[in-house]
């Protein structure tokens, strides 16, 4: 027994928030309820592309209980709002440039009004063409969709991102087989179960909105920006979320920046929520994509070179586009050591949904592209797509296609794939099906034409912000008389687990059990503004802030305890009846034997003792993310987790519906620091992935989405969701709290790719678009024959 | 519209109440009676998340018009626990992590609770079709079914 055992972190402890949510007390915004509450919904736009040349508002107005409706004219500061460029209008002014956009917002006493009085307002328009397809956009003479190219943009193009790594075509010249395919996964709706939704508050000067939202301080930016105040006078309150996944990182800004325009002018309460159509018709859209990608190889199997393309649909405004952009483009070429590689990225602006962050940032799309080429390599080669990507991954020491030198990481990749194939018994399933499916093909009796199928995909994943953006964080811990700790920090639960990781952190630093730890919800007037709450980042970044600050508060505890035992160091023993206690970092004893052992003191005498000696028992933590090299160059991401997962399909060849019935998913995520919370984010992320990859589908015609509802835009059931294994690799991580690294977005990175694969192997066809519907996969099979 | 005025018993306790005919149980157990439990994920019975017990049986509360309500017994995700002690799927709730951001947990809960009074013992097949109708987007569904499937294991 040494002095480095955890007490509280790798454990799978119950989460925090659980019987809260259980029992229907959690507060969540629209659970919220204040006096003289008004009501307000906005008038989306009537078009994908045309100028507004009248907003006609009176008969609304008329309508009793209608108190006010708003427009562009009613913005007292900027009438924009972006989180990389302000492109997109609070209300639309002159021109609306999708469907989602805003036109007026009616504030009324009750949420029956609302709508009535929308459906009132007329608007006479000026119906321009649009653009809708992002290579037609490209073309010199497409419609512009931000004509002024005020935003950086060049024509429709809002962002070209490329590198060039090695001599790519010498690599092809040397390739003895060169892959060459086009994919296009498609768009992703967050689809969480909440719909975005605040509700704000004025005195007429100062501002409170009370929201469902990821980034509250992108929030307070944009109220800011809006009503033209100081940042100061503003706060933003996050209330429990039901679900978020990117959909509420910047999508919550204009929601607010509205109702707090409306609540500021008219000092009452204004509640907005979002209905299910109106949030699919609104937010931001998992980024679809086409990527041509040319692999090369020898003989042997070993890469040599990659070329990639990728033309993105970002929709009518930028949201973080740029961000995804940078991602996509990093990734491009999967997790494999290439020599040669180039990738050239174009983010195109049309009069579709604008598209933003989804949970995988890009990461799904090219890891779909990748991780199909490998197999189209494999079929190619003859060779077992297992080994392929063995033979070919990069790994500690490694260098990465785009060319990062993995000095601090990379050992998990191997252990993920070695892990998933054992677990999954890959080589005698994939021989199996193969008998399987070759029986059934001469079979002409039973009735069901069912194929089966094993696929994988393997991934990496840059954790966190990356360089050169800044990626820091701030949290503060605070030890009260009894003992107990409150942390703040900017980040936000929403359902991941936050709280409870955040909380085992605290505890774990400061050496009290978990229920000792209090993590405040994040109010921008209170925490500090820890970063934004994405790119799988709470954990590694945040929990280090929390950490070094639990650390900081504890210190003057520790050094009293060290001066009562004589010692230099100390740890904490947690007795088992949950009473703290300090002992000498060297001594051998057990928490079961705390009792008898002399050399030890009860933490709650500690804290009184630096009370009464007027000790300063607070903690700031503060961490930036070493990306930044000695050479004065910037690493891609300062560290790596690793993923493999693998699926298991049947086919109906009659009809193309796919049945995923297994997948095994092996995550390397550093340590584990709640191994529950980690099991509920991999299967959580894996069937959103296999949803992606098999049956969600966004139809949009000329920039109208076709399907804006649940029961139209299919998400999984529970009856679909197949049997999973998870499987946590831990390599460990010098940075993050405990050798902790990012879970969240690489749950989800490599499952729509392995489904896909799996389909493959089933029909001996690709499917290389998202989803595999049944009437892709038809029309697949059918086209072949 | 004129005003209807019904009574209805919720978690044990009569109401009696006037609202319009339009409003649905949903609103009604919410916004009348102030039982924020339940939630609205759609307002159009795609989602499940306004799950409650009608007269012993699981049902969306948000297709129930005001005078269908008339004299039901209704049990909410309030109305579970009893005298502070969790509902044993509650517990399993917690015990499984079944929960992730909880927006769907009430009505996914009600779901699994009709279930389990009408098969105390259900496989996991049985415990996927009774929680069909009530979709998740964290979990992947699996520490669900792991926990509804084992309420009434006892090792």
């Amino acid at each position: 027994m040494t002095g480095e055992e955890l007490l509280v972190v790798g454990k799978p402890l119950r989460r925090v928030d659980a019987l809260d949510k259980v029992t229907g007390q959690g507060i969540y915004t629209g659970d919220l309820k204040f006096p003289d509450m008004l009501h307000a919904k906005v008038k989306r736009s009537e078009h994908a592309h045309a100028r507004i040349l009248r907003i006609e508002t009176s008969e609304a107005e008329s309508l009793p209980g209608v108190i006010r409706i708003f427009t562009s004219k009613d913005v007292p500061g900027e009438n924009n709002v972006g989180v990389i460029v302000p492109d997109q209008p609070v209300f639309a002014e002159d021109t609306v440039r999708h469907y989602g956009d805003a036109v007026a917002m009616v504030v009324a006493e009750s949420e029956d009004l609302v709508r009535k009085a929308v459906d009132l307002i007329k608007v006479d328009y000026d119906v321009m063409p649009g653009v809708f397809d992002p290579e037609e956009a490209m073309l010199p003479n497409s419609p512009l969709v931000h004509p002024d190219g005020k935003y950086g943009n060049e024509g429709n193009v809002l962002s070209k991102m490329g590198y060039e790594k090695g001599d790519v075509e010498k690599g092809f010249r040397d390739a003895d087989i060169i892959v060459e395919e086009e994919y296009r996964p498609g768009y992703q709706e967050h689809a969480f179960i909440e719909t975005e939704r605040c509700i704000a508050t004025s005195d007429g000067r100062n501002v409170t909105v009370y929201g469902s939202l990821q980034c509250p301080f992108y929030v307070r930016d944009a109220v800011a920006g809006a009503l033209g105040i100081p940042r100061a006078r503003i706060r933003i309150i996050q209330t429990a979320i039901g679900g978020a996944f990117g959909g509420k990182e910047d999508v919550p800004s204009e929601l607010c920046a509205r109702a707090a325009l409306a609540a500021y002018i008219l000092r009452r309460p204004v509640r907005k929520i979002r209905s299910r159509e109106d949030s699919i018709v609104m937010h931001t859209k998992r980024h679809p994509m086409i990527i041509r990608h040319r692999l090369g190889a020898t003989r042997e199997g070993e890469l040599v070179a990659a070329r990639v393309e990728i033309i993105s649909d970002q929709g009518a405004y930028c949201s973080v586009g740029k961000y995804v952009q940078k991602r996509a483009m990093v990734h491009a070429c999967g997790a494999y050591d290439i020599p040669n590689s180039k990738v050239d990225t174009s983010f195109v602006y049309t009069n579709n949904i604008l598209t933003g962050a989804f949970r995988g940032f890009g990461g799904p799309q090219v890891a779909v592209a990748s991780e199909l080429q490998m197999d189209e390599l494999a079929r190619r080669l003859g060779m077992d797509p297992l080994k392929l990507r063995l033979k070919n991954i990069v790994e500690k020491g490694g260098i990465t296609a785009k060319g990062q030198n993995l000095d601090n990481c990379g050992k998990g990749l191997r252990e993920c794939i070695e892990k998933a194939a054992n677990v999954s018994q890959w080589d005698e399933k994939r021989d199996a099906y193969e008998k399987f499916n070759e029986k059934m093909k001469h079979s002409s009796t039973g009735t069901l034409n069912i194929r089966k199928g094993i696929g994988m995909s393997s991934i990496m994943y840059g954790v966190a912000l990356g360089g050169p953006t800044p990626d820091s964080a701030t949290s503060t811990c605070q030890i009260t008389e009894d003992g107990s700790v409150i942390i703040t920090t900017g980040g936000t639960e929403m359902g991941q687990g936050a709280k409870t990781v955040l909380s085992q952190i605290a505890a774990e630093a400061v050496g009290v059990p978990l229920h000792y730890v209090t993590i405040l919800d994040a109010d921008t007037s209170i925490v500090q503004n820890s970063g934004p709450s994405v790119a799988s980042r709470i954990t590694p970044v945040i929990g280090e802030a929390t950490r070094r600050g639990a650390k900081e508060a504890v210190s003057e505890i520790s050094n009293l305890a060290c001066k009562l035992l004589g010692v230099n160091r100390v740890r904490s023993v947690i007795a088992p009846d949950g009473t703290p206690f300090s002992v000498p970092a060297d001594a051998m004893v057990k928490k079961a034997d705390i009792d008898k052992f002399p050399d030890k003191v009860d933490y709650h005498e500690l804290v009184r003792s630096c009370y009464g000696e007027a000790k300063l028992l607070l903690g700031v933590g503060f961490c930036s993310t070493p990306t930044l090299l000695e050479n004065g160059e910037y690493r891609d991401y300062y560290t790596y987790s690793f993923a493999c997962h693998i699926a298991e399909v049947e086919v109906d060849m009659d009809t193309g519906r796919v049945m995923v019935k297994k997948l095994t998913c092996a995550n390397d995520v550093g340590k584990a620091i709640n191994p529950q919370t980690v099991e509920g984010q991999i299967e959580g992320g894996a069937v959103q992935g296999m949803g992606y990859g098999l049956m969600e589908e966004l139809v949009t015609l000329n920039g109208r989405i076709l399907n804006p509802s649940l029961v139209d835009y299919h998400i999984p059931t529970s009856l679909d969701a197949p049997q999973i294994t998870p499987l946590i690799i831990e390599e460990h991580d010098s940075f993050g709290p405990y050798g902790a690294k990012g879970i969240g977005e690489p749950s989800l990175i490599p499952t729509p790719a392995a489904v896909l694969n799996a389909v493959g192997h089933a029909i001996g066809l690709a499917v290389r678009k998202t989803p595999a519907s049944p009437e892709n996969v038809w029309r697949a099979i059918r086209d072949h024959r | 519209m004129n005003k209807i005025s019904l009574d209805l018993t919720v978690n044990g306790q009569v109401y009696e109440i006037s609202v319009s005919p339009t409003l649905t149980l949903l609103d009604i157990l919410r916004y009348e009676i102030g039982l924020t439990g339940t939630k609205k994920g759609c307002g159009t019975g795609d989602c499940g998340a306004c799950t409650v017990l009608v007269n012993g049986r699981a049902a969306n509360a948000c297709l129930i018009l005001a005078p269908d309500a008339k004299g039901a017994d209704i049990t909410t995700i309030e109305g579970l626990a009893v005298e502070g002690e969790l509902h044993p799927i509650q517990q399993a709730f917690v015990d499984h992590g079944a929960i992730q951001c909880g927006f769907c947990s009430p009505g996914m809960i009600m779901s699994a609770a009709d279930l389990l009074n009408r098969n105390p013992n259900p496989t996991a097949e049985e415990a996927k079709n009774a929680i069909s109708g009530n979709l998740c987007r964290c979990t992947g569904y699996i520490k669900i079914i792991e926990a509804i499937t084992a309420v009434n294991k006892h090792e």
